[in-house]
């Protein structure tokens, strides 16, 4: 009896010794660290602003504050939050399972561009939305409008080039005076219209809406698109927090 | 006891090792959601104690993002496996693949809140596994 007692006592010690072992074995040998970064990506409700016309404007909104669980009175070690609002080609619901899942699906969207714009059967038109990133335009609540954190959103007119060119913003926890916990965004669609249809003023409205646009020819669709449905995806990318 | 027995008692005792092992040094990672009224609400919580995914209204989705490095000198087959009633919301952008020494990948989990949740909090787990792939 006192043998196997013994036996079992050592097995299990053996075991231990074993595993512990082979763990710090292990972990100093293969090395793999893995850590939650800080960055993430907000993806807003779709916004649908159903069938337009040209050189029409329409309001749609969005707000960003912090959780619950980042207000709590406690958590006090980290209290501001910047972050930009990019926007990207939108892969259509249908493909995605095609290229490979969402995240696949709008890089394909984004690394990728028809090889006819203005033919609606190319093929980057089956897998993705004509993009409509260029005419979205983000303006800031600009509250609050006095203080040291006056104004710290900075907006983007329409009729921009959505691969440089991102509104960024902040939410400011602490300290609580004079803080700025959420920020309302207004995304406002202002329509582009198509090619030989566009009003004379075409040109006026593109620079009244944003001065720095440049040619206001380049933003003209091609008459192949009329009637498509264009999209966008807007995504809220946290930059730093501290 | 035969020599056979004893040596299928000690592949048998490696293994389990090895397997206690992988469970003890994979990563594990709380994951948690706040589904809350109104329409295109984003309450964020970005700090790295656990993948906090915010607050969130109904139709809104959140990535975030897990680094992965390998650092040894062995590829390393990487697996993760979620937990809990936020499994079901949570997409991985990829899963099951090699990650070659040097070689730092990045796994985004996707939660996207759809219009039937109720407004409460979420609560899942993450735990993401490092193999040795020698072959």
């Amino acid at each position: 009896m006192k043998k196997k007692i013994l036996l079992a006592g050592i097995a299990l010690f053996a075991a231990t010794a074993g595993v512990a072992g082979f763990s710090a074995f292990e972990a100093h040998v293969i090395n793999v660290t893995a850590k939650i970064e800080n960055a993430l990506f907000v993806h807003p409700e779709s916004i649908e602003y159903g069938t337009v016309f040209p050189q029409e404007h329409l309001f749609s909104s969005f707000f960003i504050t912090t959780s619950e669980s980042f207000s709590e009175r406690g958590q006090t070690r980290v209290g501001k939050i910047d972050y930009v609002i990019k926007q990207k080609p939108k892969p259509r619901e249908d493909r995605i399972d095609e290229l490979g899942g969402v995240m696949a699906a709008r890089d394909w969207c984004h690394n990728n561009d028809p090889a006819n714009a203005g033919d609606p059967l190319d093929l980057y038109y089956v897998n993705c939305y004509p993009n409509l990133c260029p005419y979205l335009s983000k303006t800031p609540d600009g509250v609050p409008a006095t203080g040291v954190n006056a104004n710290n959103d900075v907006g983007l007119p329409p009729f921009h080039d959505p691969d440089a060119q991102f509104a960024s913003g902040k939410i400011v926890k602490l300290p609580s005076i004079g803080n700025d916990p959420a920020d309302q965004w207004t995304v406002d669609l202002a329509v582009p219209c198509f090619e030989g249809q566009c009003a004379q003023d075409w040109a006026k409205f593109v620079e009244k809406l944003n001065p720095l646009a440049g040619d206001a020819e380049q933003y003209k669709l091609p008459q192949g698109l009329e009637h498509e449905v264009f999209g966008c995806d807007l995504w809220v990318e946290v930059t730093r927090i501290y | 006891m035969s020599k056979i027995k004893v040596i299928i008692l000690g592949i048998g005792a490696v293994a389990a090792i090895f397997v206690i092992v992988q469970f003890i040094n994979a990563t594990k990672y709380e994951m948690v959601v706040n589904v809350v009224e109104g329409e295109n609400v984003l309450g964020l919580n970005p700090t790295t104690e656990r993948l906090d995914f915010g607050d969130l209204s109904r139709n809104n989705g959140i990535a975030r993002q897990v680094s992965i490095a390998n650092g040894g000198g062995m590829d390393i087959f990487v697996a993760a496996f979620k937990f809990g009633e936020l499994a079901g919301l949570v997409n991985l952008d990829r899963n099951f693949f090699v990650l070659k020494p040097g070689e730092e990948s990045k796994l985004s989990l996707e939660v996207f809140i759809p219009p039937s949740a109720e407004t409460r909090k979420y609560d899942g787990k993450i735990w993401i596994f490092r193999l040795p792939k020698p072959f």
